[in-house]
């Protein structure tokens, strides 16, 4: 079995599409520190050396277990000669709430941060086009697609 | 090119990694996944540092290490030509891993090589 298999029988299962499509501020923060690193080319261990901490401690920021506080991000920041962006409160940001009814009849809501990162998932899994748009609500079809392909594609949108 | 992951099966048809992520709760299996695309993503290469090691004096033998609500889970990753296998999980309970736990993994390697001929 293929992961990308794997991941679509994962989804099925209510409790792992809801943990999904949730937001967690250590995860994603974990998530930003793991590419970052990852682009950079640098181990865990070289991260903390660099910030002056132990590499258990960037494991641990890096797993979403702690959540650091903004000093320390922006001590990691520029660390890797970058700077960080402050944080915005949800309802500040321009988020959408997108939802519908699908071609073949399953409900689908999207969590839009960003309307064009969406469009964009959609896109690569081959949605094409919304067959209805309005403000706040984008309803998407696909020929030939199974209602658990749908709904997946929904909750990996929100990743 | 992005690697590609694929899940080992045993003669029987079993998934052990598949039973064993669906036997994690919810937001470890959303960490384990996650880990497992970038794995698809980078490849090993980029991505032995922390995440996912080396097994020392086992070629081709990597563990993907994730700790989460005070449990250690571990998924056994092989490389084998151009793909990797995902060979084995489980809650690790000791400091090191047991050498069986290794030696399975290492077997079923062994095993996925000589069925794809890689060896």
């Amino acid at each position: 079995m293929n992961l990308k298999q794997l991941k679509k029988e994962l989804l099925q299962k209510e409790e792992i599409r809801e943990e999904y499509s949730k937001y967690d501020l250590a995860f994603e923060i974990g998530e930003m520190i793991i590419d970052a690193r990852i682009k950079l080319g640098i181990t865990q261990k070289k991260l903390a050396q660099l910030v002056g901490t132990k590499q258990p401690s960037i494991a641990r920021l890096e797993n979403g277990t702690n959540l650091p506080s903004l000093k320390f991000l922006d001590k990691i920041a520029k660390k890797m000669n970058t700077h960080l962006i402050a944080p915005k409160f949800a309802f500040l940001e321009e988020t959408n709430i997108a939802s519908g009814q699908s071609g073949v009849g399953t409900t689908m809501t999207f969590y839009m941060r960003n309307e064009n990162s969406v469009l964009s998932a959609l896109r690569e899994e081959g949605f094409t086009s919304p067959y209805r748009h309005f403000p706040h609500e984008l309803i998407y079809s696909q020929s030939n697609t199974a209602a658990s392909e749908v709904e997946r594609v929904g909750v990996e949108a929100v990743i | 090119m992005a690697t590609q992951v694929e899940s080992y099966e045993t003669s029987g048809g079993r998934d052990p990694v598949k039973e064993y992520i669906f036997s994690c709760d919810p937001k470890t299996i959303k960490r384990i996944v996650k880990n497992l695309d970038r794995l698809e993503m980078y490849g090993f290469g980029l991505l032995g540092s922390g995440i996912f090691s080396k097994i020392v004096g086992h070629q081709d033998l990597y563990e993907l290490k994730i700790k989460f609500n005070k449990m250690e889970h571990r998924i056994m990753c092989g490389k084998a030509g151009s793909m990797i296998y995902l060979l084995d999980g489980f809650h690790k309970k000791e400091n090191k891993l047991r050498d069986t736990d290794i030696q399975r993994s290492q077997d079923r390697l062994i095993e996925v090589k000589r069925l794809k001929g890689s060896i």
